[in-house]
C-alpha cells in the first residue's frame, strides 16, 4: 500500500504493462478524462479499448509514453501522461484519428471536439506538458498525488518550465499544484486555466524504472 | 491511378470539404494555404481521403505529411501496395 510517508512509488512504463493493469489504466485515464470523453458518446467498453490500444501503441497520442505508479501488489494507483508542448497538435491530432477512424460516423466526435467548451488556452510553446493526472480513488489523499506529479517534474526536467491545464472551477487541484510552485496565467478557455512555472532542480519522490 | 487523377481527386476532397470552387490541389499545398484548415478539418480531410481512394492511413502517418506532395506519395504506395 502506498502512503504518505511511503519513500516512493514504484513507477513504470504503461507499454509494459499486463493487460490487467493496462485495463485498469485505460479506465483511470477515462475518468480523469471527463467531460470530453462523455462528449464522445462512445460506450464505455469502447472507450476503455482504444484507450488501452493507444497505452500500448508506438504511434503518437496524448497518452502514449505514459508512466503507471503501482501498488505494491502491482495495482494501478495512478497514470501520469506527458509530453513536450511542441508535440501537442501532432498528438491530439493523431489520438483523435486514432479513435475517429475506427468508427462508422466520426462525426460526433469531431463535433464534441469542435465545441467551444473544449477550447483551452495555449500553453508555453517550450514547456513539458501534463496531459493526464489520474490517481485511483482509494488513493487520493495518501499523498499519492504528489509522487505522480514528481514523476512528471522528473520526466520534464530538461525543458525551461511545466505546464498543465487544470478546470476554472477545481479549486482543489489548482490549491494543489499551487504547493507545488504552479502559478495561474489569466486566460481562461472552454472553463480551463493554463498553470505553470520554471523548472528548476530534479525532482524526487518516486522511483523511477521507466529508463535505463 | 496516375498521379494527376490523384491530384484530382484531392482537388475534388478538397473543394467539397472546404467549400471553396477555386481550390486546386498542388504538392507544395500545406494547411496554411486553405482556409479553415484546422486541426478538425485536417482529420476530416484525411477521412474524406480513405473513402475517396479506399485505403486506411496509419495513425502515425497523418501526422507525417507536411504537405499534399507527401499526401499524393502515401496514396500512391498505398495503392500499390493493393495491388
Amino acid at each position: 500500500m502506498i502512503g504518505a510517508s511511503s519513500s516512493g512509488a514504484l513507477t513504470v512504463a504503461c507499454d509494459t504493462l499486463d493487460d490487467e493493469q493496462i485495463a485498469a489504466a485505460s479506465d483511470l485515464i477515462a475518468n480523469a478524462g471527463g467531460e470530453l470523453y462523455r462528449r464522445f458518446g462512445l460506450p464505455h467498453p469502447r472507450l476503455l479499448e482504444m484507450l488501452a490500444e493507444q497505452l500500448r501503441s508506438e504511434e503518437p497520442s496524448e497518452i502514449k509514453d505514459s508512466v503507471a505508479l503501482l501498488d505494491d501488489d502491482g495495482t494501478i494507483a495512478a497514470v501520469v501522461s506527458a509530453y513536450p508542448a511542441s508535440e501537442q497538435e501532432d498528438r491530439q491530432v493523431a489520438g483523435l484519428f486514432h479513435i475517429v477512424s475506427a468508427l462508422d460516423d466520426a462525426e460526433p466526435i469531431l463535433t464534441a471536439v469542435g465545441h467551444p467548451a473544449n477550447t483551452l488556452p495555449s500553453i508555453p510553446a517550450d514547456s513539458f506538458y501534463l496531459a493526464r493526472i489520474a490517481v485511483a480513488p482509494k488513493y487520493i489523499g495518501t499523498g499519492l498525488g504528489s509522487q505522480a506529479l514528481a514523476v512528471f517534474e522528473n520526466k520534464g526536467r530538461t525543458f525551461p518550465s511545466l505546464s498543465l491545464h487544470v478546470a476554472d472551477d477545481n479549486r482543489r487541484a489548482q490549491a494543489f499544484y499551487r504547493k507545488h510552485g504552479f502559478t495561474a496565467g489569466t486566460s481562461l478557455a472552454g472553463g480551463y486555466l493554463c498553470m505553470s512555472r520554471p523548472t528548476h532542480g530534479r525532482a524526487t519522490g518516486a522511483v523511477d524504472k521507466t529508463t535505463p | 491511378m496516375t498521379e494527376a487523377e490523384i491530384y484530382d481527386q484531392l482537388t475534388g476532397v478538397m473543394r467539397r470539404l472546404f467549400k471553396d470552387e477555386s481550390l486546386v490541389a498542388r504538392p507544395e499545398m500545406t494547411a496554411r494555404d486553405v482556409k479553415g484548415w484546422d486541426s478538425l478539418k485536417h482529420i476530416r480531410f484525411v477521412l474524406e481521403c480513405e473513402k475517396a481512394f479506399k485505403i486506411k492511413f496509419k495513425t502515425a502517418e497523418i501526422a507525417a505529411f507536411k504537405n499534399v506532395g507527401d499526401l499524393q506519395r502515401l496514396i500512391i504506395a498505398k495503392l500499390a501496395a493493393k495491388v
